[in-house]
């Protein structure tokens, strides 16, 4: 009985991941960048870099909404409540900044425009005016 | 003071209600941030002992009574961050506490300066990072318990430092390194922190914090002699009257400390252990706490066990032990008074009754009566008098000393109702008093006393 209860769970859990769409890293087409390792990915994102690995300026661009919490889950490994109390550490000790926000429709027009622009997307939406950047195992 | 209704909270649950609609910085200022966080809530303690539990003289809000408080926990911050370029900034803080009444005040107030990747300095006042939630000790949403544990956390009265700092990062493979020196002081209308150098590493990974805090200060304590003021100010002018002088100038003192997070979304893992160590009267403290919580969804069970201990009671005893027996002296010499007085009247008395009295011994002793019998009631209200402040510098000893014994186990949850907006319920089981005031301000509570605390908040940061 048990087991068919976490067997169903399991199953409502795959067909939820199934739905949401694929998330990838994208990069402005000039960033000097060909991948980064999933600790570059959480220094950026979390505020304790400014710089990408070759010492270049980054400006990592995280998106509002469900697309955050999917980032934050897939790529951060963190839950969304757990990324929050991580900020609210953060920002009231004054110790580092999140990320400049942006809706989840101007994505492209942000990373395109801003050199070391660094943000998430749906793989789906990306074009040739962005880079998709592969996140290695640490 | 009278009990009057305090309009603030509520005034801060429609405060953390409006917060998320709040993106008026962007309006403003592309280079302005405004942050903000606001904690309200109500908590209950099962026995007050006829004072306040977490009181503190110098904080008008502060301290929880049977009939509840809803200040002691209830605040509202705002934070401005205005960044001048990528590296320099202005960050000012301001925080009204229940605790001060919710009086606005400046918290904080630095400039920063990003020198490069690794390394900012700034100036001005910021928080204190002496234990591992310092900086952090008005936002309820920055950590899980109801309450930072007080055995650690109320330890220390002042949360800024007014200096500079270097605030240094490294990662470390898959780790990050921070590191912070911290050079400043501080004072409150009671406390002076002068020359403090400190140094902070927070070593980071994943799920994983480790924390070690060490720094040396100066410290002062001015105590106003005020018979009528607070309590703390009459034990000082009780002290002083019997030749204590309770201030304190520039004894060395050091705080050290060493704490360790897990939070991997699943479990959760908090233990930290802080030691103050203070020359002169003032008693060292060694205080601790072991939390442990595991998450269901949005809700966070958890429980905290969490203890303070004074290592040197003596030391502040018998700085005090002069003065207690002073305090004795004075009492020995209004009670032997007490007896010259009434020997005296008893014999004018005996004279008059006497059958075998002269006449004119009769008249000489009733006409010496009246002022035999006014010297023997100065005598008796001397010696009442002395008697109340022998008590009292007993007292004295063991609420200024403050030595504090307590230990106190709890259990509660933190429910994430949305990410910005957290609500915690939590029930203290505070004991083993050990003879102290404990966390109770100015009264004991006995040796074998327990209470339970009850608190309910709502925090939110955005």
């Amino acid at each position: 009985m048990n087991a068919r209860i976490a067997l169903s769970a399991i199953a409502l859990c795959i067909a939820g991941n199934a739905a949401q769409a694929e998330l990838v890293l994208v990069a402005n087409s000039s960033a000097p960048i060909s991948s980064l390792s999933a600790s570059q990915v959480s220094r950026l994102f979390l505020g304790q870099t400014d710089l990408l690995p070759n010492g270049a300026k980054a400006v990592p661009l995280a998106v509002s909404g469900d697309t955050e919490d999917q980032f934050s889950r897939e790529i951060l490994k963190k839950s969304p409540e757990q990324v929050e109390k991580y900020w609210a550490r953060m920002i009231f000790t004054g110790k580092a900044k999140p990320p400049r926000e942006v809706k989840v429709g101007e994505v492209k027009a942000a990373v395109s425009g801003t050199p070391g622009a660094i943000s998430y997307m749906e793989r789906s939406q990306v074009d040739g005016s962005l880079k998709i950047i592969p996140i290695s195992a640490n | 003071m009278p009990h009057r209704l305090n309009p603030a909270p509520l005034a801060l649950a429609v405060a953390i209600l409006a917060l998320p609609s709040l993106s008026l910085a962007e309006a403003i200022s592309p280079h302005l941030e405004i942050n903000g966080f606001a904690t309200a809530g109500g908590s209950w303690v099962s026995k007050d002992y006829n004072g306040k539990y977490l009181g503190d003289p110098y904080q008008p809000g502060a301290g929880i009574d049977e009939k509840g408080s809803y200040q002691q926990d209830s605040v509202l911050g705002v934070q401005l961050t205005y960044s001048y370029d990528d590296r320099l900034d202005m960050v000012g803080q301001i925080v009204a506490a229940g605790t001060n009444d919710f009086q606005a005040q400046a918290e904080w107030a630095y400039i920063g300066y990003r020198v490069n990747d690794n390394l900012r300095v700034r100036a001005g006042r910021f928080a204190a990072p002496w234990y591992m939630y310092t900086e952090n000790s008005h936002v309820g949403q920055a950590y899980p318990w109801a309450r930072l544990p007080v055995e650690l956390y109320k330890g220390i009265p002042i949360n800024s430092l007014d200096g500079f700092d270097l605030l240094y990062r490294q990662p470390l493979g898959d780790w990050n390194l921070d590191a912070q020196v911290t050079v400043g002081g501080a004072h409150n209308s009671y406390v002076r922190v002068a020359n403090n150098t400190g140094l902070n590493i927070n070593l980071s990974h994943d799920a994983v914090n480790f924390h070690l805090g060490y720094s040396v200060a100066r410290v002062g304590l001015t105590f106003a002699k005020n018979p009528g003021g607070n309590s703390a100010e009459q034990a000082s002018y009780l002290m002083n009257l019997y030749g204590f002088d309770t201030n304190t100038k520039n004894e060395a003192t050091s705080f050290a400390d060493a704490g360790m997070t897990f939070d991997d979304g699943t479990w959760m893992a908090v233990a930290e252990f802080g030691a103050l160590r203070i020359d002169g009267w003032a008693s060292d403290i060694n205080a601790g706490y072991l939390s442990v919580g595991h998450y269901y969804g949005k809700w966070l069970p958890y429980a905290l066990a969490s203890k303070i201990e004074t290592i040197n009671k003596d030391q502040c005893t018998s700085a005090f032990a002069p003065a207690l027996n002073n305090a004795a002296n004075v009492t020995a010499q209004a009670n032997g008074a007490v007896a010259a007085t009434t020997a005296t009247v008893n014999g004018l008395m005996a004279i008059i009754a006497s059958p075998s009295s002269s006449a004119t011994d009769v008249a000489l002793a009733t006409a010496e009566l009246p002022d035999a019998l006014v010297l023997q009631a100065q005598a008796n209200a001397a010696a009442g008098q002395a008697a109340t402040g022998q008590a009292a510098a007993d007292q004295v000893v063991n609420t200024t000393c403050d030595n504090r014994d307590q230990t106190s186990y709890s259990l509660g949850f933190r429910y994430d109702a949305t990410k910005n907006v957290s609500v915690k319920f939590q029930i203290d089981e505070v004991r083993d008093f050990k003879g102290t005031q404990g966390y109770f301000n100015g009264v004991l509570p006995g040796r074998n006393a327990d209470t339970q605390v009850y608190t309910f908040n709502v925090n939110a940061a955005f």
